[in-house]
């Protein structure tokens, strides 16, 4: 105990006491009214009039958060110097101060950090729209090509179908010319049929593949226009021959129709895949 | 020892003569258990136990929470939308129109010729913000822009660009700039903070997705070049076609030019300075 007759309380009431306050207090006084307007009301009380407490340290009786430097630290915040606190322990100390730098260092980036990485992140995003809207204009550009691509084929695979479809009516009249009935395409007399067309074909074939050897070593002076001209007629011939076939359809083919025959395989077997 | 001849028991003499680590000594620590509270004892004794009367109150079987029943419960009736996702994360304006602050300028409650900051509108009780609860400043409306007609120098965290220009179009300057939680709830209740004795701190400043809008020139970024931000003042007046005032030679001038350091919180007031009424 520092005061035996007021203990915990300075007794010093100078006028030097909660000077702070009082002088914030006189500042708002002069521009507010002291007392309140109506009468009726009470005065409001005058606060500090006991002074300043500062619990002794030793008391057992004192709070826990009446002692220590927070407590001082709100005592000079209150009354300033008149409580008699030291300013100087309000600072951190200097191994506090070292940390609390260090601590900023760590976890607070610099102003030109953060925009060198919002840039960053701004360049990358440019670049990644940049690169897309290139890839897009460039599938753009080889758009039209492919439409007409797509085009193009629809009408090939759509012609195509038409043919074998045509293919396969004259096969199935031929085969009817043959045996005299409405005949299956999947009947097994049918596909022999297809089979020995194939065959005659494929001799046929062989054979013209001789002939032209033939004609190329002996005459080879004459002009490559005629044996050209006679392909062509021989193709006519047999394309006729192969759509009237009646009984002598295969002895027929045999002789002649370089083209249709060869046509008319194309024909069953695809007819045949699906 | 006995190799030293004295008669002192050895570690392991010790040891072995204490109780062994056994499941039949193993038990409970102290404090971990409680005697089980028995119901209807007493002198209270038998009748409902403090339960109520009758069902699933009574018996404690009630079913999960949210359960409806068997019917397909609200909370998997409804689709889950993300519209409100994260929203206790995000940064929160008090709305301030200039219809309001011209109210407050009116009734004498916001001193013109002084800077105006948050302190300022807290103070004349124009805004209410709460750190705690997410608020990281005022953010100018520009409701009122066209009756608006004070010369300011303000501070705010958030501005549209027809509420700066109203404010310029008057003479004014306005500012936007950033505090961290911990600084604004000193720039609002400077009292309080004074009171606790402690030096003020330094602002911290903005996170880094908000670093580009401090930086920046056309939101008055308190971070900006003040040349640029002059040029933007400039190309402002011509976009909202109203002729740029001279503040040079305004007598107001010195007041107008008043700005903080980015890392200020008080105006005239260094970071690290102790309470300013004592010193």
């Amino acid at each position: 105990m520092h005061n035996s007759e007021a203990p915990g309380l300075t007794a010093a009431r100078d006028t030097k006491m909660a000077a702070p306050i009082n002088r914030c207090c006189a500042r708002l006084r002069a521009v507010t009214l002291y007392y309140p307007a109506a009468g009726y009301h009470a005065r409001p009380r005058r606060w500090g009039l006991s002074g300043i407490y500062k619990p002794d340290p030793q008391d057992p009786k004192a709070r826990e958060w009446q002692k220590g430097p927070r407590f001082e630290a709100k005592l000079y915040g209150r009354h300033g110097s008149a409580s008699g606190v030291d300013p100087a322990q309000l600072w951190p100390s200097p191994q506090r101060l070292r940390d609390i730098e260090e601590e900023e260092k760590q976890w607070y980036p610099s102003l030109q950090d953060m925009l060198d990485r919002v840039e960053a992140k701004e360049r990358e995003v440019q670049k990644k729209k940049e690169d897309r809207d290139r890839l897009i204009a460039a599938n753009l550009a080889k758009m039209p090509k492919m439409v007409e691509d797509w085009r193009r084929e629809r009408r090939e695979r759509r012609e195509k179908e038409e043919q074998e479809k045509v293919q396969k009516e004259r096969l199935l009249a031929q085969a009817r010319e043959k045996f005299g009935v409405n005949i299956d395409y999947r009947s097994p007399k049918f596909l022999e049929m297809v089979k020995d067309l194939e065959k005659q074909e494929k001799k046929r074939r062989k054979l013209l593949k001789k002939q032209l050897k033939e004609e190329s070593t002996s005459a080879s002076a004459e002009p490559a226009a005629a044996a050209a001209s006679e392909s062509t007629l021989t193709a006519g011939e047999a394309t006729s021959a192969s759509n009237q076939a009646g009984e002598a359809g295969t002895a027929e083919t045999k002789a002649d129709g370089t083209t249709s025959a060869s046509t008319v395989v194309g024909g069953t077997t695809s007819s045949r895949e699906p | 020892m006995a190799a030293s001849g004295s008669k002192g028991r050895s570690a392991g003499d010790l040891l072995k003569g204490l109780p062994r680590v056994t499941l039949a000594n193993l038990g409970p620590n102290p404090g971990a258990r409680h005697r089980e509270k028995r119901r209807g004892r007493g002198i209270h004794g038998g009748r409902k136990c403090g339960r109520g009367h009758k069902g699933q109150r009574q018996r404690g079987n009630r079913p999960r929470l949210g359960f409806e029943g068997g019917q397909t419960p609200f909370y998997l009736r409804i689709p889950k939308y993300t519209f409100n996702e994260g929203h206790s994360f995000r940064r929160q304006y008090h709305p301030l129109s200039l219809n309001h602050l011209q109210y407050l300028i009116d009734l004498g409650r916001v001193d013109t010729t002084q800077p105006i900051d948050l302190t300022q509108l807290v103070n004349g009780r124009g805004v209410t913000v709460q750190p705690l609860k997410r608020h990281y400043g005022v953010q100018l409306v520009e409701e009122g822009a066209d009756t608006f007609q004070a010369k300011i120098n303000i501070e705010v965290q958030w501005a549209s660009e027809l509420a700066i220009a109203a404010v310029e179009k008057n003479g004014g300057v306005i500012t936007t700039s950033f505090y961290d939680p911990m600084s604004l709830g000193i720039l609002c209740k400077p009292i309080t903070f004074f009171m606790r004795g402690k030096p003020i701190p330094k602002r911290m400043l903005p996170p880094e997705d908000l670093v580009r809008y401090y930086t920046d020139a056309e939101t008055r970024g308190y971070l900006a070049d003040p040349v640029k931000i002059l040029e933007a003042r400039r190309k402002l007046a011509q976009k909202y076609g109203y002729i740029l005032p001279d503040i040079s030679k305004d007598e107001l001038y010195k007041m107008l030019c008043t700005r903080k350091d980015p890392r200020q919180i008080f105006f005239g007031l260094a970071p690290g300075s102790l309470n300013p009424y004592e010193a």
